[in-house]
């Protein structure tokens, strides 16, 4: 595909980035920009829908080549955008049920190509993801469906580090351990449906398992002191495991509440925590991947990622705590480091460009 | 052929941080002429790094051999690649 239109895509789901902080920075009492205050209660869906479906769905289509895999990533896109300009519909949300289908499709495809564990754990997540918006039509409500939400991430992510892991030595007891932590994953997602504090406990303890089966497995824990772009994309998964066990020991603790401070922390921790510290290190290494555009490593990727650690301790600390300017100024922080951060990598774009002429 | 493993393997996978011949990602290099024709694998059919490594391959092999002007690369999944393919420089760097 040309390298315009995969542009065009990532640019729709940067733009859904966008909408979904505005909505979460409205949500955790900031201004209301670009609007938000029509779609800030989409918050969550618009980041997870749409933002990481996106850009996960993409990221596949990329390596599929295949005509049929963009209509993911396009559908899902779309679907959300629906969700953005005429609050939630039906319509909006078969279209993200089309686009994740179609995502599942793409992940089937790439099972059938090399048939493995780390392919059917990411098919897995991807099927998770369809199931969650098919009952997102069927009026079930986003805190009951936000762990299976969690899990379409958390499947695709465990996926494709296992993949990585396999230029190690095997070892069972590890995958025994993996094993018992997807299926309490799994099994915490469908409890959550009509029991979300024991559903939350019980994922509680799989993100823990998960969190040390990567200390054993991750390659990232071997490769944190080599120099230049591979020590900081271990750092940053490093960071991000970190974010995992966390979640997982806030969730054993404070299961409960589907709203207030506490329920800020459960989900953020793993949101943002675990998910955009992974995103902060695969960034340098998947845009080039999709645009076909070399990104030069430099070390001032280590910034945004240490604030965005720093800001998120802050912020969780300010929810568990319940002080509420701490949690407000961290959440704000935290709303523009990341958009500073993409526009770090669009810096080294412009950059890298410019040195080439 | 020598020359253009030598050339393969300033291409790094910059997840393991590992260049690609010693992963055991080459299956085959052949040259005609002035071209050469590369046969690889990835550890990953969902990897979208995929444009963005065999840019480098062609970008090294010509820096390196002035007198190639054309680089094919075919990508293949069978047979699919195992661990026992990685060179024993890789495994030792991965700790045995």
């Amino acid at each position: 595909m040309l390298r315009l239109p995969k542009l065009v895509l990532l640019v729709m789901g940067v733009g859904l980035l966008l909408h979904g902080l505005a909505a979460g920075a409205l949500r955790a009492g900031g201004p209301a920009l670009i609007g938000a205050e029509q779609f800030a209660h989409w918050h969550g869906p618009i980041m997870v829908c749409g933002f990481l479906g996106v850009v996960i769905s993409l990221e596949r289509a990329t390596a599929l080549k295949v005509w049929f895999g963009w209509a993911a990533p396009l559908l899902t896109g779309i679907g959300m955008g629906l969700f953005i300009v005429a609050d939630y519909g039906p319509t909006g949300a078969l279209i993200v049920l089309a686009g994740s289908l179609f995502h599942s499709l793409n992940q089937g495809l790439v099972l059938a190509r090399q048939p493995n564990a780390a392919n059917t754990i990411m098919l897995l997540g991807a099927l998770i993801w369809v199931t969650a918006n098919l009952l997102l039509l069927a009026d079930y409500t986003v805190p009951q469906l936000v762990l299976l939400w969690m899990s379409f991430l958390l499947f695709t992510i465990i996926g494709e580090r296992i993949e990585l892991s396999r230029v190690l030595v095997p070892n069972a007891l590890t995958q025994a351990l993996l094993l018992i932590a997807l299926l309490q994953l799994l099994v915490a997602s469908a409890v959550a449906l009509w029991d979300y504090s024991m559903g939350f406990r019980i994922y509680g303890l799989g993100l823990i398992l998960a969190a040390i089966w990567a200390w054993h497995r991750d390659l990232a824990f071997r490769n944190y002191r080599l120099p230049g772009l591979s020590g900081y994309v271990a750092k940053a998964l490093i960071c991000g495991w970190a974010w995992c066990l966390l979640a997982g020991v806030l969730m054993l603790v404070f299961a409960g509440p589907s709203a207030g401070p506490l329920y800020d922390a459960l989900l953020h921790a793993i949101f943002v925590g675990f998910i955009f510290s992974m995103i902060f290190g695969h960034a340098p290494i998947i845009f080039p991947g999709i645009l076909g555009i070399n990104i030069p490593y430099r070390p001032i990727l280590y910034l945004p990622l240490g604030a965005l650690q720093l800001f998120m301790l802050l912020r969780i600390g300010g929810d568990v705590l319940t002080i509420g300017w701490l949690k407000y100024w961290a959440s704000m922080a935290t709303a523009v480091i990341i958009p500073l951060f993409l526009l770090s990598m669009l810096s080294l774009i412009i950059r890298s460009a410019s040195m080439k002429k | 052929m020598d020359s253009i493993r030598t050339s393969l393997q300033q291409v790094i996978d910059p997840e393991i941080g590992i260049n690609i011949v010693d992963l055991g990602l080459i299956y085959d290099i052949s040259q005609t002429n002035n071209q050469v024709c590369v046969l690889m694998t990835l550890t990953s059919a969902g990897c979208p790094l995929q444009d963005m490594i065999i840019s480098q391959m062609r970008q090294h092999i010509l820096q390196d051999h002035p007198d190639i002007d054309d680089v094919k690369v075919e990508v293949t999944f069978d047979p699919p690649w195992q661990r026992a393919m990685m060179s024993p420089v890789a495994v030792n760097l991965l700790g045995g």
